[in-house]
């Protein structure tokens, strides 16, 4: 099913005359919570778990989490995570660690008199498709066509047009697609969302990542309340089901990856 | 009928010939009910003359002839072997009359100016029965009052326009009252039971009748709790969303009805959600009542005769939703003579023509609405390919005889939303409703009345992805049924209907379809579900004594699922572990339930009344409740089965009545409560498009619904209108939802109240306001954020826990009829503003947005940019001025 977004959207506001603005808004019953983002891979890296605090508004920066023991274990081996760099929030394994398919990947979090858990599997990945892009502005300039993959994945897509100076952001732009093998309405008839056209020379690296199904039913939740969010027959609001016990909040996952990259002339 | 007087009857009376009685006894009513210019009979006028043993009818023909004077009598009673023997010379008409008629059990009567000869002795109680109509086009009238000249009796004309009142005494007048007509005494001198047909005339000395929802006291204190009858003379002047009057929408006017958010149809009937209002056209169900998501409803005034609205006081011969019913009755159609219509409205336009095929017999009804948005679009916006909807009523009645009637309506809605997209693919939606129904109306004698009706529904939807790939969802509802009621008007104090209904329903819940070769998206199957019900009802209407009466009411319904049909077994984790088969001759579930109904009502005095009602309904057809939107396209509907079971309600209401301050200004009250069963929510983020699992992705809990209306309702004079204030909670509790908590509906708006005003101006110019203010909806607003793969997630900690800013709206209109009233060629210029101060009404929150420097609002999409989010809300347009011209020939 191919995704329309944004024109539904576009026929929606013309039939209500709606219209859309910003307004103020304060959160009246904020609750702190634990934000476990951990995930690892089959690539031989440092591994994170970033910790953070829950915000109590939008755009507000999330406190780190600096106090807490992160530990890993999998086939009966246990690793303690080190924060890094120092308060970061950000835990990470040594930089040999490489996941694998088939164990199951266990997360402990103490943090004061409080543990955290959650457990998770990798599932292999299938191969890439190949890119497949649209001329826009008379062939000035294109815009990425995604197909949705057979199995759950998401596919990052990072890109590369000009020289930047900056070292830490060595791309101009990063747009991630999801496969999550559901069918939504809500996704079809999403708002319009920011369109990133590339022109002719750009370097384009892609990173699929695999999806456990229960991994795939949370990023749903996630998307659901953000970029699919405010179109026709938004669905009830919800929280995103965790894997992580305890009353913290995000998610813990193990993905096998794989990359390729592409020469747009 | 025409029965026989049997009791002290005089040997000479013999009925010769029923039939010549029967046409002179009408003839004489006939006679009865036209104006007489004529003097007062003079009964001084002297009289000389002689007879031997000639027939008491000449004697009479004898006396009219020397005194010039009408006398009345029937040839069923006065027979030519009553002989007279006499002798009077320049005596009085009056002694002479006094004299003879004793020695055969006759007295006379002046009625009208007529000498009306009756016997002495009649069968009471006898009753009066026949149609009450328009005298203008023959249509109909529903509701309208008929009650004997003291007002110890009264009958309500039904749904079809039939009345029975029973008498039990000597009367020499009926009273008939319909709002917007003019009332009208009918000379009655029963000597046997009598059928008249009632035509009343409108009511022209105002553009428009007065404002109603309740039409007369009478009928208010025979009506059960919670029902309005809405008018589309009413309706003409309340202007809705796009400027156009819409029967539907009108609704909110009313005490205890709410719709969740402009551009809206889904409404709440006092703490009922949207599914669970049962909306029937001509008998028909109809499951998708809007256009355009729900900018429009499907039923416009000009094709509506009537609009009944139960509120919670469900008469038994109705089931299948919990909350309420809106009973819609297309019109039939001018059975006088050709008229037409045409209207021209800002985004719509509308054409009718109806018309006799026989005079006062038959009738046919063909009414034309469609769109014109898209030419106004065009330009603006070249992607839009087909935007637009279209209504087509037709009907046609055929009255057989006296006693027999067939009615065949027809009803298809649809719209056509679909665009194209950058690769010159289409896409859209679309949709239909379709009704076809064929109704026997038959009348047996003054007592018995009976309607037998065969119904063909559909509902059919799409979402097309690519018209060039042939990529569609789709998914369906169909239904038969064939039912019968009858109302048996036992006598003045008990009337019995009873009925039974039998329907048969196919549920596609979604079926996708694509040509596409490299679709790799595993496209699930869900099948069909295949139901019947059966369900049959008795109520009983009695008057105890002359200040308590009640009505109560059984019906019994039978549900089955059939096959074909494939039913999962599921681990704890909601896995499916097993399947099983059921072929398509297998009724693999049921379930029955009694729905009690009980109504008592107390009258004080003249002026002043209590009722309290308690009704059972079931509901098994829900809607899934897979958006908080309010808007409509994409509806689910699932049939109760082996895993989800009924909705139930109990419905608990009171009302106390009173007329106050002067006649035709109405007080009502009434208290509400529901107890909700079975009640379905889905579960946080559920997947619930094309998943044969679906029952995995329901929540099963309940819900309470308690409130109060208060309305004043005035109706006479030449501001009339009304106000009225709804409280209302809905809770609801769900053991999966809300950590088990108890929480409040989105459609929950505890306050409510609405302002409704017309005012003629002169002969010509009508002005209408209606103002409403209410609470805003809930919804769940974000305890926290997290940061999530670049992503601000919002946290959710209560369901429900705040609302939008309070919804409030004023809108007026003028009428303005640019002919002299009652002219054959009538037209008007209707011009509304909607939303004149421009009130900003939420109907939707987001916290995912993003802004730019020329203001544009979207969604960021480039995960390095980490653009600041913005909070928005979205609000339907804020003042909308329309015109309309309607024009009509008669």
């Amino acid at each position: 099913m191919k995704q329309q977004t944004g024109i539904y959207f576009i026929l929606f506001s013309i039939l209500l005359l709606s219209c859309e603005e910003q307004i103020e808004w304060k959160i009246s019953n904020y609750e702190e919570k634990l934000v476990v983002e951990g995930l690892i891979t089959n690539e031989r890296k440092a591994h994170p778990v970033k910790l953070s605090k829950t915000v109590a508004g939008l755009n507000k920066t999330p406190e780190k989490v600096t106090q807490a023991s992160v530990k890993l274990s999998f086939n009966e081996n246990v690793l303690t995570l080190i924060q890094n760099p120092a308060n970061s929030g950000i835990y990470l394994t040594d930089s040999n660690f490489v996941g694998v398919v088939g164990p199951d990947y266990e997360l402990e979090i103490i943090l004061e008199k409080d543990t955290f858990t959650a457990q998770t599997q990798m599932v292999p990945v299938s191969n890439l498709s190949p890119v497949q892009f649209s001329e826009i502005n008379d062939g000035n300039y294109y815009q990425l066509e995604y197909e949705p993959e057979s199995s759950p994945s998401f596919t990052e897509h990072f890109y590369k047009w000009q020289d930047i100076q900056n070292d830490s952001a060595p791309f101009n732009a990063r747009q991630t697609y999801y496969s999550l093998n559901t069918i939504d309405f809500n996704r079809e008839l999403a708002p319009e969302t920011e369109k990133i056209y590339f022109p002719s020379g750009t370097i384009i690296i892609r990173k699929k990542y695999s999806l456990t199904t229960d991994h795939a039913t949370y990023l749903r939740s996630v998307l659901l309340e953000t970029e699919w969010k405010g179109g026709l027959f938004d669905a009830p609001a919800g929280l995103a089901k965790t894997n992580i016990s305890g009353g913290a909040v995000g998610y813990f996952s193990a993905h096998a990856v794989t990359t390729d990259t592409t020469f747009i002339e | 009928m025409w029965k026989l007087n049997k009791q002290k009857k005089p040997s000479k009376f013999r009925v010769k010939d029923a039939k010549v009685a029967l046409w002179l006894s009408m003839f004489c009513l006939i006679l009865h009910s036209i104006p007489h210019f004529a003097q007062s009979p003079d009964l001084s006028c002297k009289v000389s003359l002689t007879t031997n043993k000639k027939p008491l009818s000449q004697f009479l023909d004898d006396l009219s002839q020397q005194c010039a004077l009408n006398i009345t009598y029937s040839h069923k009673h006065i027979s030519d072997t009553m002989l007279v023997t006499a002798q009077y010379s320049n005596v009085p008409v009056k002694t002479i009359l006094e004299e003879i008629l004793p020695a055969f059990q006759f007295r006379y009567k002046l009625i009208e100016k007529q000498i009306v000869i009756t016997p002495n002795q009649v069968d009471w109680p006898m009753h009066v029965f026949g149609y009450v109509t328009n005298a203008n086009n023959r249509e109909m009238l529903i509701g309208a009052t008929i009650f004997s000249e003291d007002y110890t009796n009264v009958a309500i004309s039904n749904e079809y326009g039939y009345y029975s009142i029973e008498l039990s005494k000597p009367i020499t007048g009926l009273k008939v009252s319909y709002l917007g007509f003019k009332k009208k005494t009918i000379s009655v001198d029963l000597t046997d039971n009598q059928r008249i047909d009632i035509a009343l005339e409108q009511d022209t000395s105002h553009l428009n009748p007065v404002v109603i929802n309740i039409n007369d006291w009478q009928m208010v204190r025979k009506s059960p709790l919670g029902y309005h009858q809405l008018k589309t003379k009413t309706v003409q002047n309340i202007s809705s969303s796009m400027g156009e009057a819409d029967m539907l929408k009108s609704l909110s006017y009313l005490p205890g009805i709410n719709f969740y958010a402009d551009g809206s149809v889904n409404f709440h009937v006092r703490g009922g959600d949207h599914d669970q209002n049962m909306i029937l056209v001509d008998e028909a169900q109809v499951f998708n009542p809007s256009h355009l998501f729900g900018l429009y409803s499907s039923f416009v005034p000009e094709a509506v005769n009537n609009l009944n609205i139960y509120k919670t006081d469900i008469p038994a011969k109705y089931g299948g939703r919990l909350s309420s019913l809106i009973d819609i009755k297309i019109k039939e159609g001018n059975k006088e003579h050709f008229s037409a219509g045409a209207q021209m409205g800002l985004t719509s336009g509308l054409l009718r023509i109806e018309g006799p095929f026989l005079k006062n017999k038959s009738s046919y009804f063909l009414t034309l609405r469609r769109s014109h948005i898209k030419p106004l679009l065009q330009n603006a916006y070249p992607e839009l390919n087909e935007l637009g909807f279209y209504d087509i009523y037709a009907k046609t009645s055929f009255r057989i005889n006296e006693n027999n009637k067939v009615l065949l309506s027809f009803y298809r809605g649809g719209d056509n939303m679909t665009f194209t997209d950058e690769e010159t693919s289409l896409g859209g939606f679309s949709w239909a409703n379709s009704l076809l129904n064929l109704r026997w109306n038959h009348n047996h004698g003054h007592s018995l009345f009976a309607n037998s009706t065969l119904v063909l529904s559909g509902y059919n939807y799409f979402l097309h992805n690519s018209f060039r790939q042939n990529d569609y969802w789709n998914s369906s509802i169909t239904n038969i049924t064939l039912k019968t009621d009858v109302n048996y008007y036992l006598n003045a104090s008990t009337s019995v209907h009873f009925g039974y209904q039998l329907g048969l329903n196919t549920f596609d819940p979604g079926t996708y379809h694509s040509d596409s070769a490299n679709s790799k998206v595993n496209i699930p199957v869900v099948p069909r579900h295949f139901t019947s019900e059966i369900a049959g009802y008795g109520s009983v209407e009695k008057k105890l004594t002359p200040e308590f009466s009640f009505q109560a009411g059984l019906r019994a319904s039978l549900w089955n699922n059939h096959g074909e049909a494939i039913l999962f077994s599921y681990n704890d984790h909601s896995q499916p572990i097993d399947t099983t088969f059921i072929p398509s001759d297998t009724i693999y579930n049921q379930y029955f339930h009694f729905e009690p109904r009980l109504r008592l009502t107390y009258k004080f005095n003249d002026k002043q009344s209590l009722k309290a009602s308690y009704t059972k309904t079931v509901q098994y057809l829900q809607l899934l409740p897979t958006t908080n939107s309010g808007f409509t396209a994409l509806d689910q509907w699932l049939p109760a089965n082996h895993y989800i079971r009924p909705q139930i309600a109990h419905n608990f209401t009171i009302g106390y009545l009173q007329e106050i301050i002067k006649p035709g200004v109405f007080v009502t009250t009434e208290v509400f409560g529901r107890l909700l069963r079975n009640q379905i929510e889905i579960i946080y983020n559920a997947n619930t498009i094309l998943n044969p699992h679906i029952e995995q992705e329901l929540s099963f809990g309940r819900a309470r619904a308690y409130g109060f209306e208060f309305q004043i309702n005035k109706e006479i004079g030449n501001l009339t209108g009304w106000i009225n204030y709804t409280y209302t909670r809905v809770l609801k509790e769900f053991a999966t939802l809300n950590n088990g908590r108890q929480y409040p509906a989105n459609y929950d708006k505890p306050h409510d109240m609405a302002v409704l005003l017309n005012y003629p101006v002169g002969n010509r110019v009508t002005l209408h306001a209606n103002w409403a203010i209410s609470s805003g909806a809930a919804f769940s607003e974000p305890g926290s954020f997290m940061y999530y793969r670049s992503k601000q997630v919002p946290i959710y900690s209560e369901k429900n826990n705040r609302r939008f800013p309070t919804y409030h709206r004023l809108d007026v209109a003028a009428l303005f009829r640019l002919n002299k009233p009652g002219n054959a060629f009538d037209h008007q210029i209707k011009l509304a503003i909607y939303n004149v101060y421009a009130r900003k009404n939420t109907i939707s929150i987001n916290f995912n947005k993003t802004i730019d420097d020329n203001g544009d609002i979207f969604i960021p999409n480039n995960e390095l940019e980490m653009r600041e989010l913005i909070t928005t809300q979205t609000f339907v347009s804020a003042f909308f001025p329309s015109l309309t011209y309607v024009v009509n020939f008669r």
